[in-house]
């Protein structure tokens, strides 16, 4: 079973509660881009309801509603937030799951009636707690699903009325996924545009059409969203890994302005947390920059990279792209960078990192062509006896870019 | 190129030179075509499967000042939901299975 808690407009409410004069009154966040073309981002019910809507133009969102107040984004104080969010509810189950979708998260509770109860205190008690961590007013629309899996429970929490829960029972699931929407489906919007058009508007209607013809109009989403519309498919929920981020900051005795001067304390700071990165054997994937701005507010770019790295010119040029597309709309009174995802501990490429004898300004997962670390010589020859073969490979880059597939990489043998 | 150090702190070898495999080499694969020369079924470990949509088909002219590379590539989609991409050898008519 899957708990969905979902805090739909987390960041306006608690600018409201930030400040008590925007109570009542139209409000919307600014995106974080630069430029004169600023895009709103978020709003309210009532912003929505005089016709503003996230994605317009700031201009656009004045003209159709002028008493709107726009508020530029203020992430370090939501980010701080989140993180108590998260904590109440990692005190509450060891299975936590932070979904990529704005203000919701995933919790695991199987086994948690014997601390708990019953379903119903269950949601009672969490709710309780998070209550008492944060101000009524910025929580007061939380809604909680209780159901098998991550899409019910999800479902749940979005049919939900604003400070409420709804809990669904295996027994009752498919009767309660029957009478929804397919847009409550994770699925493109253009799968769900095309369902409507076939006058396919409720999952009881989906649920009739045979498997061959789904896949036939939308492949193995079609499979996948029968399967969840069925009650079939009930995804666990896994824990979000909780990895010590490395950050390391610096003050400016007067406010900086210049983006060159921006860039070169980055460059700095990079070095800095790189080092402690490299002492810890890990490679960078997530990282952030964050700032204080002059005359309060604060501002920040973060990115995932596709790769983990331990250069600092790759991460450099990663930062100066993001900064690029959002530079700080005033001038930055401090600067903090920190890495907060890392290279997976337990992915192939770790084989291949230096651990306790490797020479620490190496970099902790790039390895030069034809270097082989004991440990893995030891595990090939091993194998190599066992099964009559080298059984360890290292993929070596030979034509990347060529056309034809077949010449791109090959399987160098990690002979022993 | 210097190795990691080994135990004892004395400096690692570098592992000889092994032998090279290659990687996603194109596997003959039993098809057969619509009337437009599309791929319409074929078979894959010993069963066949029918052919529900060509998602994607693109073409591969190389080195044709040597022995001559002619492909036509079909991103497909089969009966069960798997996806594949299969070739045609335009220049000895023979199809593939190219792995990704």
């Amino acid at each position: 079973m899957a708990s969905c808690v979902w805090l739909p407009g987390f960041e306006l409410q608690l600018e409201r509660a930030r400040d008590a004069a925007l109570e009542g009154v139209p409000l919307a966040l600014c995106d974080t881009g630069a430029g004169t073309r600023r895009f709103v981002e978020q709003c309210c019910t009532l912003a929505i309801s005089q016709g503003v809507r996230p994605g317009i133009l700031v201009s656009q969102a004045i003209a159709l509603c002028p008493s709107v107040a726009l508020l530029e984004q203020d992430p370090d104080f939501y980010d701080a937030a989140r993180h108590r969010v998260l904590d109440v509810l990692r005190r509450w189950s060891p299975v936590v799951e932070v979904s990529a979708e704005r203000g919701r998260v995933f919790i695991g509770v199987d086994g948690l009636e014997r601390l708990y109860g019953p379903a119903d205190r269950q949601m009672a008690d969490l709710r309780r707690r998070i209550r008492a961590a944060f101000p009524p007013r910025c929580i007061a629309d939380v809604r909680l699903g209780y159901a098998p899996g991550k899409f019910a429970a999800r479902v749940a929490a979005n049919s939900a009325r604003p400070g409420e829960s709804v809990l669904v029972t295996r027994r009752d699931l498919v009767a309660f996924l029957s009478s929804q929407p397919v847009g409550v489906l994770p699925v493109s919007p253009r799968m769900i545009r095309r369902l409507e058009r076939l006058g396919v508007e409720r999952l009881d209607r989906l649920i009739e059409i045979p498997e061959p013809a789904l896949v036939a109009q939308f492949g193995a989403d079609g499979r996948r969203a029968l399967a969840w519309a069925r009650g079939e498919r009930v995804d666990p929920v896994v824990p979000t890994e909780v990895e010590r981020p490395i950050r390391v900051s610096v003050e400016f005795p007067i406010p900086i302005g210049q983006l060159e001067m921006v860039h070169a304390a980055i460059d700095r700071l990079l070095g800095k947390a790189l080092e402690r990165s490299r002492k810890s054997g890990r490679s960078v994937r997530g990282v952030r920059v964050s700032a204080r701005l002059e005359d309060a507010g604060s501002w920040s770019v973060r990115g995932v990279l596709r790769d983990p790295t331990s250069r600092a010119d790759a991460l450099g040029a990663f930062i100066r792209s993001r900064i690029a597309l959002a530079p700080p709309t005033r001038a930055v009174e401090d600067l903090e960078l920190e890495f907060f995802r890392f290279g997976s501990a337990t992915s192939q490429v770790d084989l291949f990192a230096p651990k306790e004898n490797a020479p620490r300004a190496r970099g902790s997962i790039e390895t030069a062509e034809g270097d082989v670390l004991p440990e893995l010589r030891r595990a090939s020859r091993h194998l190599e006896l066992r099964m009559g073969e080298g059984m360890l490979y290292r993929v070596l880059e030979l034509q990347p870019d060529s056309r034809i597939p077949e010449r791109r990489h090959a399987l160098l043998e990690l002979a022993s | 190129m210097a190795g990691y150090g080994g135990p004892g702190g004395r400096t690692g070898r570098a592992g000889r030179v092994g032998r090279l495999r290659p990687l996603n080499r194109p596997k003959p694969v039993h098809v057969v075509p619509s009337d437009g020369g599309s791929p319409a079924r074929l078979r894959v470990k010993g069963r066949v499967r029918r052919v529900e949509s060509i998602l994607e088909t693109w073409r591969i002219d190389d080195e044709w000042w040597r022995e001559p590379i002619s492909r036509e590539y079909f991103s497909i989609l089969v009966e069960g939901g798997g996806h594949l991409t299969v070739y045609r050898d335009l220049v000895e008519g023979r199809w593939y299975l190219q792995p990704d």
